[in-house]
C-alpha cells in the first residue's frame, strides 16, 4: 500500500564560517557549496525553478538557495527504506558541498537541524533568541478529500496527529522560553530570559491551526495549493514541521507513520477523531515536557486524554490497523504498523532508554544528561554538533573516516545498530551499497526516472527539470502522473530510443499517448 | 516483548550512550543562521 504514495523532504541547512561572513554573504557561500557538488558531478547546471542557484542533481535532488540556506529536496520516492537512502544521500552530499570549504575559511560547519539561538547579555539579565527553518515533508494525495472546500474535515481528522506525532517524529533541540517556562513570540523570533530542552522544537514555532505561510504565522497544517501533478486530481501535503533528524531508524518509522496515517485519512478510516481543546498549546505543552513524560492533553469534551494509548495508538493507529486489515496490504505495510505500534507501546511505558541512538529526541535529551546536565550553554552545543555534518557520514558508503576529523555527537555506528536490530526486513548490510548507487540515480519506481535520464542523456538539450514538468526550447514532457514515466512502465521503450533527442521525445510522445 | 516469537516485533532493548569522552566545541555552541523557508 505505501509503494501506492509519492513523497519526498525538503532540508535547510545551517552554515557558519569562522570567521564569521558578513551579513548578507551568505548566497555567496551557498554558491561556493553548490560549486562543489558540480565539480565531483554529483550537481548538474539543469535548473529546476528559479533562475539563480537552483539545479537539479543527476538522482533528481533540488538544490538551491533559499533565503540563504543551501536547501536539499530529495527525488519522489515510495519506499521507507529509500526515505532512508536519499536521507543519507543528503547527508553525504551536504558533507561534500562543504568539505573543500575549509581551504576558503579557517572553519566551515554545516548543521542538519531546525533553530539557531542566540544569546546577548543585557542590563536585565540574560537574553535568548531563536529562528527556526525548515524540513518540510510532501505526500501526494487524492484531491478529492484534501482541497480548501473539504479543509475543515481535512483539520478535524488530521490535527491530533500533528499535535501528538511529535513523540514518535520530535528532533530535540533547545529553545528560548521565558522564566516561567511558556514561549513568546516576537515576528519570526522566540525570544525569551532563559532555554529550555524540548522535544520538537518547530512546536515552539507554530501560530496557527492551519495557515498559507511558512515563514511567520506557521500553522499544524499548510495550506499551500501546489501539487507539482495534475492540478484536479492530487494535493500535496505540504507537511511544514518535520525536523532535521539524523538516526535511519526515526527516518524509517516516520515515512511509514506519515504515509500509513495520510492514507488512512485519504482511505476513510479516520472518522470522528478525538477533538483536542487547544491544540497549538497542546503541541507546545507535550513537546516541553521531556522531563516528566506527562504528555496528556484535554479534549474539547473536558477529557483530559493520554497522547499516546488514547490518540496515537487508540485512533490512529487504530484507523491504520482497520485499512491494513481490510485492504490489499503487504509485508512491509504491516512492519511498519508494527514498528509503530511497538514503538508506541515502549514509549507508553515511558522506557525512554530502549531508544538511545533510535529516536533523536531521546538521544540528544540522554548526552545532554549525562555531558552536560546543568548547563545549557553546553547543552545547545550538544544538539548543534548532534546535527553536525561531518566526515562520519562516509561511514554510510563504508569509506574510510579519519576520527580526528569527526566532531559529531551523533552515533553513525549506534544508529545504524538500532536500525538493523529494529527493521526486519531490510538488508543494513546492503546499505552502503543503496547509498552509494542513489548518489547519482534517483528512484526508478517514480516520474524520477525520466526526470533523471534526461538529465544524464540529454543535459545540453533540456531547458528546465521541475518536479512536474521538463521543458525542452520546442517541447514539454508533463509529468502530471506521480508513477507514469517510471522505469517498469517505460523504461525498455525510453532506453532504446536515447541515440538522438528526436527518437527519445518521439517515443515520450508514443507513452504519453498510453 | 515479544521479538523472538515474532519476527516482525521490533527487537528494542535497553541501551547505553557509546561516546566515551564528548567534547563539545566552543563554535558549535552558537550556530547563526537567518530564518528560513
Amino acid at each position: 500500500m505505501m509503494e501506492s504514495k509519492i513523497r519526498g523532504v525538503e532540508q535547510e541547512l545551517a552554515m557558519n564560517t569562522y570567521p564569521p561572513l558578513p551579513n548578507g554573504s551568505l548566497v555567496f557561500l551557498i554558491g561556493m557549496a553548490m560549486e562543489e557538488l558540480k565539480k565531483i558531478g554529483l550537481l548538474t547546471s539543469i535548473r529546476v525553478e528559479e533562475e539563480r542557484l537552483d539545479f537539479m542533481a543527476l538522482n533528481g535532488f533540488r538544490i538551491y538557495n533559499d533565503m540563504s540556506h543551501l536547501e536539499l529536496s530529495t527525488p519522489s520516492y515510495n519506499t521507507p527504506l529509500e526515505a532512508v537512502i536519499y536521507d543519507k544521500v543528503g547527508e553525504l552530499f551536504t558533507y561534500y558541498a562543504v568539505q573543500n570549504l575549509g581551504n576558503y575559511f579557517n572553519e566551515v560547519n554545516i548543521y542538519k537541524n531546525n533553530i539557531s539561538n542566540t544569546h546577548a547579555v543585557e542590563k536585565s539579565g540574560d537574553s535568548f533568541s531563536a529562528v527556526s527553518y525548515s524540513t518540510h515533508a510532501s505526500t501526494i494525495l487524492d484531491r478529492r478529500v484534501c482541497n480548501p472546500h473539504v479543509w475543515g474535515q481535512v483539520a478535524e481528522a488530521l490535527i491530533p496527529y500533528m499535535v501528538t506525532r511529535v513523540l514518535l517524529i520530535g528532533g530535540g533541540d533547545i529553545v528560548p522560553c521565558l522564566s516561567r517556562g511558556s514561549f513568546q513570540q516576537c515576528g519570526k523570533e522566540l525570544q525569551g530570559e532563559t532555554l529550555k530542552y524540548v522535544i520538537s522544537p518547530r512546536a515552539a514555532f507554530i501560530r496557527a491551526v492551519s495557515s498559507n505561510d511558512t515563514v511567520d504565522y506557521r500553522g499544524l497544517l499548510n495550506e499551500r495549493d501546489e501539487p507539482h501533478a495534475n492540478e484536479e486530481k492530487y494535493w500535496r501535503l505540504h507537511d511544514i514541521n518535520w525536523e532535521g533528524l539524523r538516526s535511519p531508524y526515526q527516518i524509517y518509522l516516520r515515512d511509514c507513520l506519515e504515509t500509513l496515517v495520510l492514507m488512512a485519512y485519504e482511505k476513510g478510516f479516520l472518522k470522528n477523531a478525538p477533538k483536542i481543546a487547544n491544540p497549538i498549546n497542546s503541541i507546545k505543552t507535550i513537546s516541553a515536557d521531556a522531563e516528566e513524560f506527562n504528555w496528556k492533553v484535554s479534549l474539547e469534551n473536558g477529557r483530559e486524554v493520554d497522547a499516546i494509548t488514547e490518540i496515537l495508538d487508540g485512533f490512529y493507529l487504530a484507523g491504520v490497523e482497520r485499512m491494513l486489515d481490510e485492504s490489499d496490504s503487504n509485508q512491509v505495510d504491516r512492519m511498519g504498523f508494527n514498528l509503530i505500534k511497538a514503538t508506541l507501546q515502549v514509549l507508553g511505558e515511558r522506557r525512554l532508554e530502549y531508544f538511545i541512538d533510535g529516536l533523536d529526541w531521546v538521544t540528544k535529551k540522554t548526552l545532554i544528561d549525562e555531558y552536560a546536565p546543568h548547563n545549557l550553554e553546553e547543552a545547545v552545543g550538544i544538539c548543534n554538533q548532534y546535527s553536525l555534518i561531518d566526515q562520519s557520514v562516509l561511514g554510510y558508503i563504508g569509506e574510510k573516516v579519519d576520527p580526528s576529523e569527526c566532531q559529531t555527537a551523533f552515533s553513525l555506528e549506534g544508529a545504524l545498530e538500532f536500525a538493523c536490530d529494529s527493521i526486519p526486513l531490510v538488508d543494513w548490510g546492503d546499505l552502503g551499497l543503496f547509498v552509494r548507487r542513489a548518489l547519482k540515480h534517483g528512484p526508478e519506481a517514480t516520474r524520477e526516472y525520466v526526470r533523471c535520464l534526461v538529465s544524464q542523456e540529454f543535459p545540453l538539450y533540456v531547458e528546465s527539470i521541475g518536479w512536474g514538468r521538463i521543458r525542452f526550447p520546442n517541447t514539454i514532457i508533463l509529468l502530471e502522473e506521480p508513477f507514469k514515466f517510471n522505469k517498469e512502465q517505460c523504461g525498455d521503450q525510453l532506453e532504446r530510443s536515447i541515440d538522438t533527442f528526436d527518437s527519445f521525445i518521439r517515443a515520450i510522445h508514443e507513452i504519453e499517448k498510453k | 516483548m515479544e521479538s523472538e516469537k515474532n519476527p516482525l516485533f521490533p527487537a528494542f532493548k535497553k541501551r547505553e550512550l557509546k561516546r566515551g569522552k564528548l567534547v563539545i566545541r566552543k563554535i558549535h555552541k552558537q550556530v547563526v543562521s537567518p530564518p528560513g523557508e
